[in-house]
């Protein structure tokens, strides 16, 4: 596939040409990598990395973004409260068979509902569930964003295919800013990171936010608060 | 190698399309509602970050640094890709892409892809391709369903179908789709309504379809990692679920790390729809063993981008991230909507990035569709000098023009030498003067004008100053005689 001549043929060519157009003779390259570190080190990062908010700050900006987004945040102290609110939520919505991915803590987990654990389900079999409880790997105060990564918390098409996710995010997963985020993720950067921001949405109808197209179309965001 | 930008080379100047453009109230309602929204929400956005300045200015330094070492973060991306399990291919342009593309779905004996939003297909035309060649694309964007569901052109980077509003999209669902089949009676023009239609329609396709075609918004060097920015999780559907997939991706969309996505993420959103950040943002790597497709192939395309980079003043224009900023900012766009511009890349970024794909071989008025305010540079978060680039352009345009037989003997030309002899003559300068305020009496209205025979290119659009009774150079000698007699006097 890509080792056809035609194919290592236009490499070149595009490279070439790409060489061409910066100017970089033989001559210059030379000391052409260390040059390129250098600069790379000396681009300006002014912007904000380190957040200024308290943890009770930062879980009060992120409840605000997720309400804006049109996603219900409940606040949750120590595992058993965490384990009447997930109860309550799916008791509530009717949710009876609800996959749970591989990384959520155990005791977060009611007892008394038909749970199913991800093994290898397909795609058509995910369709048919009432929803997935997830754990999360980062969250994001200002932006309400949360992280999930395929190493922590599943493969990514148990997020997506059911309709309904219900997420529980510690609150020492909440950061307050993106670069910091960012920062957390460095070791997982090559796993699938799937970042989302309230419900699946659209604007291309006159600019009018719809919620839900195809991604889950309800979202319940449990934090569970340090005791 | 030939380079394509669709059917821009074909497509009518820019003038001529705009002035059909602007008689259509219903386009360019839709358009101004749409454009008015996205900036205000935008512009609330940028207010509340006190450090948006000092992004810009590190994403303009990236972009700046990526295209300087383009090649070796070239290279170090597709190490990246491959040691992923992924495979990599290089297309000089977009007959070469088209082709690639087409080969890897044959090997997979698919006749059907699901497609996630990219410009860059649209760039080379690839699903009337695919069609020609037995293979059905599927647009699984919403607004991307409506403009093949309607058989109409993209008209905006970030909302390709922003210039047609519910109704009209109403109108194109039930003409197209098997809504008796789907269990839909009858369709309203509810926006909810029309989205949950696009949902059920697309649904089945998702679970079924194996090949999957999507963009890119950044492909990290570090790593090997593609990122794709999205609202409706159809990008992550496509993503996720199919066997296979080929993310075609424009050389100049590099980014050197994966901490850099600090930047990037902070200001897509924000500038394209007025968001703090999309609902969906995904990060992928290759191939993984128990997640997402099976194998993976990029197609990595030059068509032309290689020559922007050459112009060390026009390079800039490959900062772009996309975000369509500079279209909403745009009082030209504002009127004529997209369709105008004759490019997959319309409005002021359209109007740079274009023509220098084609080398100017092609879009030569698009330098022009600009009243050069600036809006757009104010609105670029990567800082691209918008303004300075077209008139760069107008000046590679006008000078390629002249280089030609015809430009040199053209009307244009030979009243510009004329002008440049009068300018440098002043005396020549005078007796012009003199016979021009002869001349343009009868001409004149309130100090200027309007018309002028033999001139009508210039006044159909502009009023032409009138010369006035006395020239400063004639007043500064009256002043002169009126200076030295009072020093005599004294």
């Amino acid at each position: 596939m890509n080792s056809t001549s035609p194919n290592r043929s236009s490499k070149e060519a595009v490279l070439r040409r790409v060489k061409q157009a910066i100017d970089a003779p033989q001559s210059a390259l030379w000391g052409r990598e260390d040059r390129r570190q250098q600069e790379l080190q000396q681009i300006p990062r002014e912007f904000r990395t380190v957040g200024a908010l308290s943890s009770a700050e930062r879980v009060a900006l992120f409840r605000s973004r997720l309400d804006h987004y049109g996603a219900a945040s409940h606040l949750a102290t120590g595992a058993e409260e965490v384990r009447r609110i997930v109860q309550e939520l799916l008791r509530s919505q009717k949710k009876e068979t609800v996959l749970v991915a591989q990384d959520v803590q155990e005791d977060w987990i009611p007892r008394d509902i038909h749970l199913v654990r991800d093994s290898d389900l397909s795609y058509e079999q995910l369709d048919h569930l009432d929803g997935i409880i997830t754990g999360c790997t980062v969250a994001i105060a200002l932006t309400g964003t949360v992280i999930l990564s395929a190493r922590e918390d599943g493969r990514r098409a148990l997020t997506l295919v059911p309709d309904y996710e219900l997420c529980i995010v510690r609150e020492d997963q909440i950061v307050e800013l993106v670069p910091e985020a960012i920062q957390r993720l460095s070791s997982l950067k090559t796993t699938p990171l799937t970042f989302f921001s309230g419900p699946s949405a659209t604007v291309d109808i006159e600019m009018i936010r719809v919620k839900g197209v195809h991604g889950p179309r309800t979202l319940d965001i449990v934090i569970a608060m340090s005791e | 190698m030939s380079i394509r930008i669709a059917q821009t080379k074909s497509a009518r100047p820019f003038p001529e399309a705009a002035r059909e453009a602007i008689q259509d109230t219903q386009l360019r309602h839709n358009v101004r509602r749409a454009t008015n929204t996205i900036r205000t929400k935008r512009a609330n956005m940028v207010a509340e970050m006190p450090d948006w300045q000092q992004l810009r200015e590190s994403g303009r330094a990236i972009k700046r640094h990526v295209l300087r070492y383009l090649d070796l973060y070239l290279e170090q991306f597709e190490q990246g890709v491959t040691r992923a399990g992924g495979h990599v291919h290089w297309a000089q342009d977009a007959d070469e892409a088209r082709q690639i593309i087409r080969d890897l779905i044959a090997q997979h004996n698919a006749h059907e892809v699901i497609k996630v939003k990219t410009m860059t297909s649209d760039e080379i035309e690839l699903n009337s391709y695919l069609q020609a060649n037995g293979i059905t694309p599927y647009e699984t964007d919403l607004a991307d369903l409506i403009i093949q569901l309607g058989e109409d052109y993209p008209s905006h980077i970030v909302v390709p179908a922003l210039h047609k509003n519910r109704a009209q999209i109403e109108q194109i669902f039930s003409k197209r789709m098997p809504l008796k089949e789907m269990g839909i009676d009858h369709l309203t023009s509810d926006p909810n309504a029309l989205a949950d239609t696009a949902r059920r329609y697309l649904r089945e396709r998702f679970l079924r379809v194996k090949v999957a075609i999507s963009g890119a918004n950044y492909a990290i060097a570090e790593t090997g990692s593609l990122v794709v920015v999205e609202s409706e999780g159809n990008g992550r559907m496509c993503l996720t679920l199919p066997d296979v997939l080929i993310s075609l991706v424009g050389i100049e969309k590099i980014i050197p790390s994966f901490q850099d996505l600090e930047v990037f993420l902070q200001m897509l959103a924000r500038s394209a729809t007025g968001e703090r950040m999309s609902p969906y943002t995904s990060v992928w790597t290759g191939v993984n063993p128990d997640d997402g497709p099976k194998e993976f192939h990029v197609v990595l395309l030059d068509n032309g981008r290689a020559n922007v980079l050459a112009d060390d003043q026009g390079r800039q224009a490959l900062h772009c991230i996309r975000c369509a900023a500079c279209l909403n900012a745009c009082p030209v766009y504002s009127h004529t909507g997209g369709h105008a511009y004759g490019s997959v890349y319309p409005g002021p970024i359209g109007a740079i990035l274009t023509p220098q794909l084609l080398e100017l071989n092609g879009a030569r008025s698009l330098p022009y569709a600009s009243s050069l305010c600036g809006a757009c540079y104010e609105a670029c978060p990567v800082m691209i000098n918008i303004p300075e680039v077209l008139i760069h352009l107008r000046t590679k345009v006008v000078q390629s023009e002249k280089d030609s037989l015809l430009g040199g003997l053209s009307i244009e030309n030979l009243a510009m030498k004329s002008a440049l002899h009068l300018f440098e003559h002043p005396e020549l300068l005078e007796s012009a003067y003199c016979l021009a305020r002869i001349g343009q009496g009868p001409l004149v209205e309130n100090g200027v004008l309007p018309y002028v025979p033999g001139m009508t290119q210039w006044t159909r659009t502009r009023d032409l100053v009138a010369v006035p009774p006395q020239s400063f150079r004639e007043w500064w000698r009256t002043r002169d005689s009126r200076n030295e007699s009072t020093r005599d006097a004294a």
